[in-house]
């Protein structure tokens, strides 16, 4: 069961991007989460990719937009 | 002319007559022992990370390295480190190994300019870079290695990219098309972000194109002529074209094609991919490992869709590690932030002798002056934080005499224990910073520091029963030093 790595978003949310073959047998996935943006493999190290062992400072919660500013805000909604 | 800088200019119209291309370049680097192939098969993470940090270490002859054998990415190929140090690009020039940095810093100022653009039109049909064109099911995974650069980005970066764009409101003028590096997240098989400021060029290009409601396409060029990354990385004026700095700076023509999407790209570059605005679109971006050795924050950024691929058959893809330093954005963009600083200088304080901005795009940077009369190196120091680049960026500055190497951090550290009191060191504070300093107290805000570590003068009070050795300086001295160098070589083999 996958879940996103950085939001916990659950596996609904996490896109199958790519899969990485060696002589045809399958050696690692891309996920990419819906929510949050983060992309991952499944075989990177667990400071990476297990939100057990990831630095609590990376989580992001995407229930919070406005923790997140626009670089450039959309027209509109500039002053 | 003496006939030494007759064979070095020989040497730089044949390396660039040689090198069109990437492939041109590492060939190149290979045949002098800077490229390697690493051997073994590596994973995506974190072996490739690994490496390049290792390599990152030797700033002076650190190789260029390929790796062609990518766990999952079989055929696939990634290279690092291509400007990761001084010596790639004092070949590059046309200089031989052993190059000093200071000589570099001279031979960047002697070549600057964009008066004299020289370029070779290339059509489509012929161009390399469109040897394989993808428009269809298009999908980023596939055609790139794509791999996380530090353990915590946001996700997988195209780092090293030179992205090209036109202002959306005169597409037709080839002085405003834009030619800039920056950090590109992917987001799904056809989307990706572009981060960018409203500052910068392809910003207001962006906020003009979602205003005006105009389109808004760019060409990402991966891959490319040595040259072009190294001006790519360099701020030039909004009217003034990448391209021709690049050509100027080779002294030879760049092959110029143009993508599918309407833009002039290389025509040598490994790929291209084309991509749209997706107007008013933003996505969460970040973090990404920045050059000062710390994350950026996540934020929403603009979003652009993958409209078609061209590459060439095998392509590299030329990443690049960025972090704590040394790393190859250092040597990438070190002599191209001293460069513009030290010819603004010069207009009006012809004293400033050199200037060594290579510390984290100048965050730190080392001036050296011949002082016109006492205290003059703090108005040096004064104007260069008034300079484009100084306005924003130079934090820390020490000032050093025109004797002192600013390249030579030995002699730098002699100026600043002999010559240096407590009231020689200004601050001054809650000036602009910029955002990703991580020694900011504030995002945007922080102090300024000046070292005056020149020497003394009148009407100063100068130590007592002190005065400074003069030991035997200039071109002889240098010449000497490489001949010890060469001795040791010699006796190595």
């Amino acid at each position: 069961m996958t879940s996103c790595p950085r939001c916990r978003a659950d596996q609904s949310h996490c896109r199958e991007e790519w899969q990485g073959l060696e002589s045809g047998k399958l050696v690692w996935t891309v996920w990419h989460c819906t929510r949050c943006s983060f992309t991952w493999r499944d075989t990177e190290p667990p400071r990476s990719i297990d939100y057990a062992v990831r630095e609590a400072f990376f989580r992001v919660d995407p229930d919070r937009p406005e923790n997140y500013g626009q670089i450039i805000p959309p027209a509109g909604t500039r002053d | 002319m003496d006939s030494k800088s007759n064979s070095l200019l020989n040497e730089a119209r044949a390396v660039a007559e040689r090198i069109h291309s990437l492939r041109d370049f590492l060939e190149f680097l290979s045949e002098h022992g800077q490229c390697i192939t690493w051997p073994d098969t590596v994973m995506p993470e974190p072996d490739i990370r690994n490496v390049a940090v290792a390599a990152g270490r030797d700033a002076m002859n650190g190789p260029a390295i390929i790796f062609d054998k990518i766990t999952g990415y079989p055929g696939k190929r990634i290279v690092v480190g291509v400007h990761g140090s001084f010596t790639n690009l004092a070949l590059l020039l046309g200089y031989p190994k052993g190059t000093t940095i200071k000589e570099l810093f001279y031979e960047f100022v002697g070549r600057w300019g964009a008066d004299k653009p020289l370029i070779n039109r290339i059509e489509p049909g012929k161009a390399p870079v469109h040897a394989h064109r993808v428009e269809r099911n298009i999908n980023l995974y596939e055609l790139i290695p794509l791999y996380r650069i530090n353990e915590y980005d946001g996700g997988f970066y195209i780092a090293k990219a030179n992205i090209v764009s036109r202002d959306p409101s005169d597409p037709d003028d080839f002085n405003k098309q834009n030619v800039g590096i920056y950090r590109i997240q992917v987001h799904g098989p056809d989307q990706l972000t572009i981060m960018t400021v409203p500052s910068h060029d392809l910003g207001q290009q962006i906020m003009m194109a979602e205003r005006e409601d105009l389109p808004m396409k760019v060409a990402i060029m991966i891959g490319n002529h040595p040259a072009m990354a190294l001006f790519a990385a360099t701020p030039v004026n909004y009217d003034e074209s990448e391209f021709a700095y690049a050509s100027q700076m080779m002294g030879s023509p760049l092959d110029l094609t143009q993508s599918g999407n309407g833009m002039d790209i290389l025509a040598n570059s490994e790929m291209v991919i084309e991509a749209e605005l997706v107007h008013n679109k933003r996505a969460l971006e970040g973090p990404f490992g920045e050059f000062p050795g710390s994350y950026s924050g996540v934020r929403h950024v603009p979003v652009f869709k993958v409209t078609a691929v061209s590459h060439r058959a095998d392509p590299f893809f030329e990443s690049i590690y960025v972090g704590q330093g040394w790393t190859e954005h250092d040597t990438l963009i070190g002599l191209n932030t001293s460069v513009p600083i030290y010819a603004q200088l010069k207009q009006t304080m012809p004293e400033v002798v050199g200037v060594n901005a290579l510390y984290q795009h100048g965050l730190t940077a080392i001036i050296s002056v011949q002082n016109r009369f006492a205290g003059f190196a703090k108005s040096v120091a004064m104007r260069a934080l008034g300079t484009p680049h100084g306005l924003l960026y130079l934090k820390n500055l020490i000032l050093v005499d025109q004797d002192v190497d600013p390249f030579d951090l030995n002699q730098v550290m002699w100026a600043l224990s002999t010559r240096t009191r407590a009231s020689d060191i200004v601050v001054i504070p809650n000036m602009p910073m910029v955002i990703v300093d991580p020694a900011a107290e504030v995002p945007g805000k922080g102090h300024r520091l000046i070292i005056d570590a020149t020497s003394h003068m009148p009407p100063d009070p100068v130590g007592a029963d002190a005065k400074i050795i003069t030991p035997p300086t200039g071109k002889e001295i240098d010449d000497l030093a490489k001949r010890i160098k060469a001795l040791q070589g010699d006796r190595k083999q």
